[in-house]
């Protein structure tokens, strides 16, 4: 099930609000009813699409809250001055390790494995065209994080089944993230309040996102669309075209994902949860060390915490940092998609942001224009990357967009440059925090008036919400781009 | 919490409370006349749906077909795109003075099977060599091509004139061009006798619908003096027959097809006209096993696809017998070919339609029935269709 889809908007989304706000504070054990009420949501709202892949999450929860217990367990024998974990836990843990990554790689990444081999080894085994369960990078990454946090004794174990399962499934963010680490939400999930600021606050939350991925991802998404069939129908388009089209891109991927999470962190506040921020204005950096501060947050803290760090981070001298970094950078390419572009993707970050960390940081600080200007064309330019599987696709778009003897213009940028230009304009202040700037001047303008303000607001709100309805409803375009993950 | 910061939630209580609920007590609705779909009905509910995910897919298109004030929503996208500026809504564009066109961009136009059906047809006029039949193909082209300068700039299509070249290059003297026809102005009429001075109806002289991808009954016309030229009858018989004067107007409240893509251009409507003759009822009209006096259905009116009230719609053969003498018309066609029709009724003593679509006998057999044979489509519907033109067919 999608967040911007009618069954969700209509159905899931009142149905499970009801009910969960029936629990009122007074019945007892309110908390574990509303927690049982999120996880069986959660598990309809998981097997609404794919009923078959709830056993697989429900395997993969198991075997994790087991072996959770068995290393809290086993912790307990621990000496608390032994600066090692004994050997049992550390071979619990590497099970656990194993297992969920077992599990990833078998999904996602089996074909791919079978298609390197083939290629290099020359040969044509047959792939086995498994297919993805949805979200399972998402939340075989969300309970590692916890098993590995119980065995450093960053949390406790959690022996309520429902809590944990809860913790996992959760809806708003199970498909696409967030990636919640158990550590940030570990005391929300046994008590929690659902305040009404709280409520509001999701509410407006919930609603920009939708807002982002329905009116103006979708809408970009359509000019990218346009320009790969036609390259891959007729061989080329001018200079600016192919520039027109990476740009798309790179709004559609922004908006659709930071508008999916916005809408699960939204929700998650509208149950009492504080998720953490996953996006922060990441067009804006002066530099691609700054774009991943802003871009993905959750993925690459994961990433920092629980292999950067582990592997010896910069603490083991030069060259074993840049191994790090480029290890770090191949896997969360490899994270993306189980394809040899997402890693070069990856690599492409990693090698830049070892250049950056070496001199060229200090020159980008200097020279804040530059640093905007070089930061946007290699994000874009990373983008191109990312979007195309074949890497004869990839060097033939690059090709067009970098070739000087490429013609500039054509009809298909005169038609999209004309027609999307407001687009493009939105799109570009709603990369921005200059939104939210305004709507803080004007709160703040109005403090005497907060009836006026709030009016005001609702107002906005609301026509964001009608707005995304409508075009919802036509319903032609509705693809959601992290659905591989 | 202050009341005035529960006016946001309470509205968005109050809204999502009322479009589920709203959606709940509506009656469903079965068909959609603009969409000109059955709309999907309440899933069945069972374990094998659910498991199946049927059941999940149907409820989703039940949900957004059945949402309380659809087509509300479907017009609001279509008005704020359009003010936006994008000019390429739901498949069509809004043009000057929101006039619609079918969209049909390079990538959506098949190049190939246009070539494929154009050689399977050469084929088909060579196997038929022998014979003294006279057989011609008329393409028609888009409003995007006679009115291009009413698109929104720049907008993209498919290369048209190209797919026309190809036509000539493979049908040579068969192929009748009427893009130049279509093209010349409407003012022209004015200074001759020939045409009638009021041409009444709102469309005033358009020869493409402002709300539909056909043709109107004066495009139709045009293309038919054409091919009425091309076979030589046009100097035989009186110019009279072949004037457009005082057509019939069947309706001036037709919103066609592409209007159902957008809704937002309420105020544009458009006239259905045909010839005179073609309004009376002392034609045999065979279809389906049953015989009708008349050409016109004019019951479609009441409903929304007006443009059906020519013989109720397309069907695999249509038998026209008249009460002229002439020869015998095989129009091998897709729905275009139902408004040029009246303007042959006092020309031929027999027409047969036919729709390759759903048409399954030899088309061969059956041409050799016959004096005349036209081949007559819409050209971007031409490279769409999956002729069946191919050997099994046509011998």
């Amino acid at each position: 099930m999608l967040f911007s889809s009618a069954t969700f908007l209509m159905a899931f989304l009142p149905i499970t609000l009801l009910l969960y706000f029936s629990v009122t504070k007074r019945l007892k054990n309110s908390i574990r009813i509303k927690n049982l009420i999120l996880l069986i949501s959660s598990l309809i709202f998981y097997g609404w699409g794919e009923p078959k892949y709830i056993l697989v999450m429900i395997g993969s929860m198991i075997f994790n809250y087991i072996l959770a217990i068995l290393i809290g367990e086993s912790a307990k024998n621990n000496s608390a001055k032994s600066p090692n974990k004994n050997l049992v836990s550390k071979m619990l843990l590497s099970v656990c390790i194993l297992g969920n990554l077992g599990l990833l790689g078998f999904f996602k990444y089996t074909d791919f494995v079978i298609r390197t081999v083939n290629g290099l080894g020359g040969l044509n085994l047959g792939l086995l065209n498994i297919a993805l369960p949805i979200g399972i990078s998402f939340y075989t990454f969300q309970t590692m994080s916890y098993v590995i946090d119980v065995y450093k004794g960053k949390v406790g174990v959690q022996k309520d089944f429902v809590i944990f399962a809860a913790y996992v499934a959760l809806f708003p963010q199970l498909i696409a993230g967030p990636i919640v680490r158990y550590s940030d939400v570990e005391i929300q999930l046994g008590s929690r309040v659902s305040s009404e600021e709280k409520i509001d606050e999701g509410i407006r939350r919930f609603v920009i996102g939708l807002g982002k991925k329905v009116i103006l991802a979708n809408q970009v998404a359509v000019v990218w669309e346009y320009i790969l069939k036609y390259i891959s129908q007729e061989g080329q388009v001018s200079l600016m075209t192919a520039w027109l089209g990476a740009i798309c891109f790179t709004f559609q991927i922004y908006f659709d994902f930071s508008g999916y999470s916005d809408m699960a962190i939204g929700l998650g506040k509208i149950f009492g949860f504080d998720y953490l921020e996953n996006f922060n204005y990441p067009y804006i950096s002066g530099s691609i060390t700054e774009f991943w501060r802003r871009w993905h947050i959750s993925l690459s803290s994961w990433f920092k915490e629980y292999v950067y760090i582990p592997l010896g981070g910069n603490k083991k001298g030069l060259l074993r940092q840049i191994l790090n970094i480029g290890i770090v950078w191949a896997l969360t390419g490899l994270w993306h998609g189980a394809s040899w572009n997402f890693v070069l993707w990856g690599l492409y970050y990693g090698l830049i942001l070892i250049i950056e960390k070496s001199f060229l940081l200090k020159f980008l600080e200097k020279h804040k224009v530059i640093g905007h200007i070089y930061t946007i064309i290699l994000i874009v330019t990373g983008w191109v990357l990312f979007a195309l599987d074949d890497l004869s696709q990839v060097i033939n778009y690059l090709g067009l967009m970098f070739n000087v003897n490429n013609p500039l213009i054509d009809e298909i940028f005169i038609y999209y440059g004309n027609t999307r230009l407001w687009l493009i304009i939105a799109c570009i202040i709603g990369a921005t925090p200059i939104i939210k700037k305004l709507s803080f001047s004007v709160e703040e303008n109005l403090c005497k008036k907060p009836i006026l303000f709030s009016f005001i607001s609702t107002l906005v709100f609301l026509g964001i919400f009608l707005v995304s309805l409508s075009f919802l409803v036509i319903g032609s375009y509705n693809p959601f781009l992290y659905f591989r993950f | 919490m202050k009341n005035e910061n529960r006016i946001l939630t309470l509205t968005f209580v109050f809204l999502m409370a009322f479009l589920a609920i709203g959606t709940f007590i509506k009656a469903d609705v079965k068909f959609s006349e603009n969409e000109n779909r059955y709309l999907q009905s309440k899933p069945k509910l069972s374990l094998e749906n659910i498991f199946s995910g049927d059941f999940e897919s149907k409820i989703e298109s039940y949900l957004s077909d059945q949402i309380i004030g659809r087509e509300f929503w479907v017009e609001s996208m279509a008005a704020i795109e359009n003010s936006m500026g994008i000019k390429d809504v739901n498949g069509t564009y809004v043009g000057y003075n929101d006039r619609l066109f079918q969209r049909v961009t390079k990538t959506e136009f098949d190049e190939e099977r246009l070539e494929s059906n154009l050689l399977s047809i050469k084929n088909f006029i060579s196997e038929l060599k022998s014979e003294p039949i006279d057989v011609k193909v008329l393409l028609a082209p888009t409003a995007a091509l006679v009115y291009e300068d009413k698109l929104p700039k720049g907008a993209l299509n498919f290369d048209e004139n190209k797919a026309f070249e190809k036509a000539l290059d493979f049908l040579g003297d068969n192929f009748i061009d009427v893009r130049n026809t279509m093209k010349e102005s409407a003012s022209r009429c004015t200074h001759s006798s020939y045409y009638a001075p009021k041409m009444s109806g709102v469309n005033k002289g358009d020869k493409y619908y402002l709300t539909d991808h056909h043709w109107t009954g004066y495009g139709a016309f045009l293309a038919y003096r054409d091919y009425a030229k091309s076979i030589g009858i046009y100097k035989k018989a009186k110019l009279s027959r072949y004037m457009y004067t005082n057509p019939e107007i069947l309706t001036e409240d037709f919103q066609g097809s592409l209007f159902s893509k957008v809704l937002f251009t309420r105020y544009v409507k458009d006239a259905i006209e045909v010839p005179r003759k073609a309004v009376l009822s002392n034609y045999k009209v065979e279809i389906e096993g049953k015989t009708y006096d008349s050409i016109l259905f004019l019951d479609r009116l009441n409903k929304k696809d007006k443009y059906e009230v020519f013989f109720g719609g397309n069907y695999p053969r249509v038998d026209i017998t008249t009460k002229s003498k002439g020869e015998k018309l095989l129009i091998i066609k897709d729905s275009y070919a139902n408004s040029f029709i009246p303007y042959g009724l006092t020309d031929f003593e027999k027409i047969t339609m036919v729709d390759t679509r759903f048409y399954k006998e030899n088309m061969l057999e059956l041409a050799k029935n016959y004096d005349k044979i036209l081949f007559l489509y819409g050209v971007s519907n031409f490279a769409n269709e999956k002729l069946m033109m191919t050997a099994s067919i046509l011998g």
